[in-house]
């Protein structure tokens, strides 16, 4: 899947100059999710773990 | 239509960081409850002792949730007030959400400077190691009718003189395991009174370093022998609920549930594989069996087994609630959803198929031939095309259930005595919902969790490592600014249903024609006349200026309500 097949009618009647399309802005989240996720993710899992939780 | 009461348990997981400066959970979670009640009224609980429970001034719970051998790896286990149909709950969510998120980001003056860090809530359902939690749906529903109702009341009324004959048992071996280890304590004290000086060794020196290694043994050995002890009575038991309980609503809800994850699953990833769901991997059975934590089940009798094992702890008055023609019908096959088009979809179709299952109007519904493999198969399946079989030989694709059930609600609600514009938004939100995961899934990101995680994942952890994809699956979940469905949400790419005005509103005011009402007024009540008193779900008890004792019974209200 990627982000060039979510339809945005709403935005296509926006005018492009002024707005980054939903498709933009999405892509723009996502590489700032990618930056975020490469700081030390082994600590992360480290503090979000749940012993209670079991299986 | 959409008229029962429902509420919903989630419970957030806790992450302090850094790890190597948290304080422990329990004294996490009694700063965080420390923000909650600095910001609105509350009360303590009735388990306010074994689970540090609190009741809030709009109905809804929060308690320290831990199992016998992992005290301090609890989690923040809150439930939402009851509500009269999905909107409600759905505003009564965020608005749970909302306050223990502020309450997290304010933790840091409960802790001052001894523990610097940042604490954060993830509300999810499966931590980076595989240990599962999460979430629990709940709608008040009829638990039989007619001869049913009758042989499930005459089998429960059975039961009851093989646990009074059990209750001695237990207790006395539950004695004698505190003797037992009292002693132990005792002669290990006087065996150091001759090997300290001897051999410079001391046994309760060994056994206090090693603390945490022996509370978990003995927690383990405790909860274990507790199920054992129990099981001549509770395995009947959930026999008998079984053969009788729900079973119309079990009918139609199974192959409704089985491929619910399309539209409410939060998706995850398992050793590197995508699945829809975080919950439905670790789901064992259709119904619970036994009280073990690991024996998850679609249908959840725990409420109703606790209710039956209430003398254990010397609480009798809930045996009375056995008999009720309406029960807690409780889902354990249920995400914790971010996106609110995800929260609203599983709420309010699961509330629809209910409806329709009491009126009669989904007996033919299809009989899948292996529920939980069906499950499997459709939550494994990311593209949807995985199919299962019916016990009439025809099979079905998660799309294909989904799309059966959405054509029934919309002739139930097309043939409604009254309309309901709620059970009309419901519906042509899972109608746009299957549409588009039948021809542009991309069009429900921000809308579906699976779907939003899978696309973060396929950009933002594309060509990544494992550990940075599992750190995606797992802040998507995170309430606050660094989480990423916040991202989303922020920039308008995750709409939302419920106003700030209508959230803060909820954060302190109890849901209208509910139990929760008059739990929530008393609350508050109590709280502004600095009167002591203990809530629970089903009453309010609280002690006069003149120190008379004043118990006002929630049943009360609902005979009330009826009634009327």
């Amino acid at each position: 899947m990627t982000a060039q097949q979510i339809q945005t009618p709403q935005t296509d009647r926006t005018p492009q100059r002024e707005l980054p399309s939903e498709t933009e802005r999405l892509e723009a989240i996502a590489q700032r999710v990618a930056a975020d996720a490469r700081i030390d993710p082994e600590a992360y899992r480290r503090e979000s773990r749940v012993p209670a939780g079991g299986e | 239509m959409l008229d029962r009461l429902m509420g919903q348990e989630t419970e957030y997981a806790l992450r302090f960081s850094p790890a190597d400066q948290s304080p422990g959970n329990r004294a996490l979670f009694d700063a965080l409850m420390g923000r909650v009640e600095s910001m609105v009224p509350a009360l303590p609980g009735a388990r306010r002792l074994s689970r540090r429970q609190k009741f809030l001034a709009n109905g809804g719970s929060v308690y320290y949730e831990f199992l016998p051998y992992a005290m301090d790896g609890g989690l923040v286990e809150a439930g939402t007030p009851e509500c009269r149909g999905p909107s409600s709950l759905m505003l009564y969510q965020v608005a749970q959400d909302r306050l223990l998120c502020r309450a997290a980001s304010q933790v840091k003056t409960e802790l001052g400077d001894a523990h610097a860090g940042e604490l954060t809530l993830l509300k999810n359902c499966r931590d980076g190691d595989g240990n599962v939690y999460g979430v629990q749906e709940n709608y008040e529903a009829i638990v039989a009718q007619g001869p049913r109702l009758w042989a499930l009341r005459a089998g429960i009324a059975c039961l009851l003189p093989l646990l009074f004959a059990l209750l001695p048992v237990v207790w006395g071996v539950l004695l004698a395991l505190i003797v037992g280890l009292l002693a132990m304590l005792l002669a290990m004290g006087v065996l150091d009174m001759l090997l300290v000086p001897l051999f410079n060794i001391s046994l309760m020196e060994k056994i206090s370093s090693g603390a945490r290694g022996f509370e978990q043994t003995f927690g383990r050995f405790e909860m274990v022998l507790e199920i054992a002890l129990l099981t001549p009575v509770l395995v009947p038991y959930a026999l008998l609920l079984r053969a009788c309980a729900f079973r119309p609503h079990r009918h139609a809800l199974t192959p409704f549930l089985m491929s619910r994850p399309i539209i409410a699953g939060a998706g995850t990833l398992i050793d590197g594989k995508f699945v829809l769901s975080e919950k439905a991997p670790a789901i064992r059975r259709l119904m619970r069996l036994t009280i073990a934590p690991t024996d998850r089940p679609v249908y959840d009798t725990g409420n109703l087994m606790k209710l039956l094992m209430g003398p254990l702890l010397f609480d009798w008055r809930g045996l009375r609630g056995l008999f009720r023609v309406r029960q807690r019908l409780q889902l354990g096959l249920a995400d914790a959803n971010r996106c609110q088009v995800a929260e609203m979809l599983k709420l309010g179709t699961t509330a629809l198929v209910l409806d329709m299952a009491e009126a009669g109007f989904l007996d033919d519904a299809p009989t899948l031939r292996d529920p939980l493999a069906a499950l499997a198969a459709f939550t494994g399946d990311p593209v949807l095309q995985a199919s299962a079989e019916d016990t009439a030989g025809r099979t079905w694709t998660a799309l294909d259930l989904q799309q059966f059930f959405l054509d029934r609600a919309r002739d139930f609600a097309a043939n409604a005595p009254a309309s309901s514009m709620e059970a009309f938004d419901i519906i042509r939100l899972w109608g746009e919902a299957l549409d588009a995961l039948r021809t542009e899934p991309g069009r429900l990101i921000g809308r579906v969790d699976w779907i939003t995680k899978r696309y973060l994942l396929s950009t933002a952890g594309r060509d990544a490592d494992a550990d940075t994809r599992k750190k995606i699956d797992l802040r998507y979940h995170e309430l606050g600014e660094n989480g990423y469905l916040t991202w989303l949400e922020q920039d308008g790419l995750a709409p939302t249903l419920v106003t700030d005005i209508e959230t803060e509103h909820a954060i302190v005011t109890p849901p209208a024609d509910s139990p929760a009402a008059l739990r929530g007024r008393l609350i508050r009540q109590l709280a502004a006349d600095g009167l002591p008193g203990v809530a629970s779900w089903d009453a309010v008890r609280s002690k006069g200026p003149d120190g008379k004792r004043n118990v006002v019974s929630l049943a009360d209200w609902r005979r009330d309500r009826e009634s009327k």
